[in-house]
């Protein structure tokens, strides 16, 4: 109720939404080499769907807060702010302009990082798709795929994200850097495909559930942080956009060529290296390994998030996972409006 | 039949309990699935999954409170503490001062055909031995049309057949049965000028192997077209947009905003818009649950109630909401039997169930192109499911799409965004409308010329 007052609060709100989602999974795990495991795992959160109008425009945000924890989470945050700050977002998002179709120099906030960490490139690391010559990145361990800023890890157990010690085949989920420095190292891999491809089993074979297969899945992807601070990535821009995650739709790609496209959030203009005014209808698109060797900044605030409401699909599977990154820099993206 | 027996038992003492336990009014919704799923790999055929799934949602009514609770637990064992379960959410849910009470009066559309027995009892052996075909089918297509390399690359098809049952404490009971295949995977191609994937995708309710096999063929010789494809100028172009991908924007954008669940939440564009003219006059848009074999096809709708074959849109005029129970009754109307449970923990909302395009004045594919000075033809997007329901704004990245210059197609194109707006698209930008139906999923939709499209590219 909180959070439903905090979303009202706000002028110009047609249509609002809370959800609040709390998932208990338990998995046992045993197989004929003599493994055992059982594990749990809680997962909580809050999402808010948020509709305004402004003289005919309507304009919509939504956005969540997801924890591994227990109901002690949504007692500790302040849902009324929540709800207020993604109605506020929506109202004056249906007040801003399109963003201007083009090409422009960016700064990703954490969340859109690791929203096309995930789709674009993490996939393209699934060692069943990269087998099935599926993915762009196929025959290419050991070629520079990203500036070497570039760090990707795929990582089970980090703060913010899912948590998953073990994958659906009792594998221990190991810290897995798929690009080092810009060079791709290795892909993501059940025992099958480490064994097919050659590679070491990296903990990333998952099932929806009982009834389902393990595939090869994503666990928590992000970019590992370097040293500048946010406000050096803006610095130096005359004219570019800050491509913000709130509010985003997510995205999709195509894992054999590497085009990629996704929504942004509402997002803003940076000229000569201030943020300036709010633009909405932001689409970005392009090819994921130009774009990662494009990166000429990567900040050192670190994010990483999960999310109750959605996941991952695959062959009809959904997972949890998480996602995210530092703020970075690209030099040029294309952005539809 | 065995399937819905269980079920109709199983229903039967769950609604009996709840009546022991002085709950107002009990809705039982039970599905049984049995799936086939067939991995495609490069190496050809991958793991199959064969899985047999029987599930339900209890609905119940304490008063104005209602509560939802699903289970994938058959055993009859489990039933006190589903239904234990059910009166506790209730019981804490808060009032709902407008429940109409749960729908009575069960019945669907006789005759209609959903269930295909050729696709229900068809043999492994037989699907597997089909699926080789198709695979290679695309193959050789490909190499036909010009591809030094061909390989369809990952996919999955899935044979579902399923069983429902539905039953109310107010002695109603109905249930049914249909089928569905599902076929999905990407061509790999290769020749001198270089690479590319284009997806094969289809969604049916019978095993139509001439239907499918004409779409292999089609598809494969598309993929080659598209090799060396390059972006192009951010501009205005004229775009020719093929009925796939405007039934991906149609599933995005259009279908919730017929739904009555959206425009009483003011978040849809045709709010308070009922008799006007939205679109150009020569669109007409029916939402047919009747046509046999129609992938959103179905006798009844996930609250028992028959469904109704009905325009949404005539000759351009907004004309029906789609409304379930809830909707209906707030408005004093009735249900058109538009209910649809996206997920069994989920409750009913109104949507669409085959929307179908009947378009006049049509012109063929030659002479739509013959009609293009600068713009693209549209075979493949990603992302259009970001477009925006809400207000009509198209959004989507052309992965395939074909240069068009003075009527004569020059090169491919991939990459660039499209953007406008739909109702847009299908009013005053609108040029002219193809002939060939196609389905994608449950929309049936045509192409669509459209003017003045914003194209960012280079």
């Amino acid at each position: 109720m909180d959070a439903y007052k905090g979303g009202k609060s706000v002028d110009g709100i047609v249509s609002l939404m809370i959800r609040l989602g709390l998932e208990y999974d338990h998995r046992i795990y045993a197989s004929s080499h003599g493994d055992y495991l059982d594990m749990t795992t809680r997962l909580v959160g809050l999402g808010v769907y948020s509709v305004a109008r402004h003289e005919g425009v309507a304009e919509s945000v939504w956005d969540f807060d997801s924890m591994v924890a227990g109901w002690e989470y949504i007692g500790m945050k302040d849902w009324y702010e929540f709800a207020r700050e993604v109605s506020k977002l929506a109202s004056d998002a249906a007040k801003a302009p399109v963003v201007k179709p083009g090409v422009y120099q960016a700064v990703l906030d954490n969340d859109m990082v690791g929203l096309m960490l995930h789709e674009a490139f993490g996939h393209a690391t699934e060692a069943d798709i990269v087998g099935s010559r599926d993915s762009v990145l196929y025959g290419r361990i050991g070629e520079k795929v990203a500036s070497e800023l570039v760090t990707i890890v795929d990582d089970g157990l980090v703060k913010g994200g899912y948590f998953l010690p073990y994958d659906d085949e009792g594998t221990p989920k190991r810290k897995v850097a798929t690009v080092e420095n810009g060079v791709l190292r290795s892909y993501l891999h059940s025992l099958s495909t480490a064994k097919v491809l050659g590679g070491e089993p990296t903990g990333n074979a998952r099932a929806m559930d009982y009834q389902n297969v393990p595939l090869i899945r994503q666990t928590n992807t992000y970019m590992m942080p370097r040293d500048y601070s946010v406000e050096e990535l803006f610095e130096d821009i005359k004219y570019g956009l800050y491509i913000c995650g709130r509010g985003a739709k997510g995205g999709q790609v195509s894992t054999s060529t590497g085009t990629f496209t996704f929504t942004a959030g509402p997002s803003y203009i940076i000229e000569n290296g201030e943020i300036k005014g709010l633009v909405r209808g932001v689409m970005l698109s392009g090819n994921i390994l130009e774009t990662l060797k494009g990166v000429d900044a990567v900040a050192n605030d670190l994010k990483v998030r999960t999310n109750v409401f959605g996941g991952c699909g695959k062959g009809g599977q959904v997972v949890r996972v998480g996602d995210g990154g530092p703020h970075v820099r690209v030099k040029s993206i294309t952005i539809g409006g | 039949m065995v399937s819905i027996e269980l079920l109709s038992n199983l229903s039967s003492k769950i609604i009996s309990l709840t009546q022991e336990k002085n709950v107002s009014e009990a809705e039982f919704y039970g599905k049984f699935d049995d799936i086939i799923q067939v991995e495609i790999t490069s190496n050809g055929i991958g793991k199959i999954v064969s899985r047999s799934i029987g599930k339900y949602a209890l609905r119940i009514a304490i008063g104005k409170r209602i509560g939802l609770t699903y289970s994938e637990n058959i055993d009859e064992k489990s039933i006190p503490s589903i239904v234990e379960k059910a009166i506790s959410i209730t019981k804490t849910a808060p009032e709902d001062e407008k429940w109409p009470g749960f729908p009575r009066g069960y019945s669907g559309k006789g005759g209609l055909k959903v269930y295909d027995k050729d696709l229900a009892l068809i043999t492994l052996e037989s699907l597997i031995e089909f699926l080789g075909e198709v695979i290679d089918t695309s193959i050789d297509s490909a190499r036909k049309a010009g591809a030094l390399e061909a390989v369809v690359t990952r996919g999955y098809l899935w044979i579902v057949r399923s069983s429902i049952y539905i039953e109310n404490s107010y002695g109603d009971s109905i249930s049914g049965r249909s089928t569905a295949l599902s076929v999905y995977y990407n061509i790999y191609v290769r020749n001198r000028e270089g690479d590319t994937a284009y997806p094969f995708t289809i969604q049916i309710r019978r095993l139509d192997k001439d239907k499918i096999f004409n779409k292999v063929v089609e598809t494969a010789g598309l993929a080659v077209k598209f090799i060396g494809a390059k972006s192009i100028d951010s501009d205005r172009y004229q775009l020719l947009i093929m009925p796939e991908v405007h039934g991906e924007l149609v599933e995005t954008v259009f279908s919730p905003a017929v739904s009555a669940y959206s425009i009483q939440r003011n978040r849809s564009p045709l709010k308070d818009r009922v008799g006007e003219q939205i679109f150009s006059e020569d669109i007409t848009i029916y939402d047919d649950p009747h046509m046999d074999y129609g992938f959103g096809s179905r006798p009844f709708d996930d609250e028992g109630i028959m469904t109704t074959s009905k325009p949404l849109v005539d000759n351009g005029v907004f004309k029906n909401i789609v409304y379930d129970h809830y909707t209906a009754s707030i408005e004093g109307k009735k249900s058109t039997g538009n209910a649809v449970r996206r997920r069994l923990n989920s409750m009913p909302t109104p949507t669409p169930l085959n929307i179908v395009f009947k378009a006049r004045n049509t012109e063929d594919l030659e002479s739509m192109i013959s009609m293009i000075r600068k713009g693209i033809i549209v075979f493949g997007v990603i992302g259009s499911w970001m477009s925006n329901p809400v207000n009509g704004a198209i959004q989507a990245t052309i992965t395939h799409g074909l240069y068009v210059e003075n009527g004569e197609i020059k090169y491919p194109v991939k990459g660039v965004v499209m953007g406008g707006n739909y109702y847009n698209y299908l009013k005053q930008d609108l040029i002219a409308l193809g002939k060939d139906i196609v389905n994608y999923s449950h929309i049936y939709a045509i192409p669509i010329l459209v003017d003045n499209v914003p194209i960012a590219g280079k």
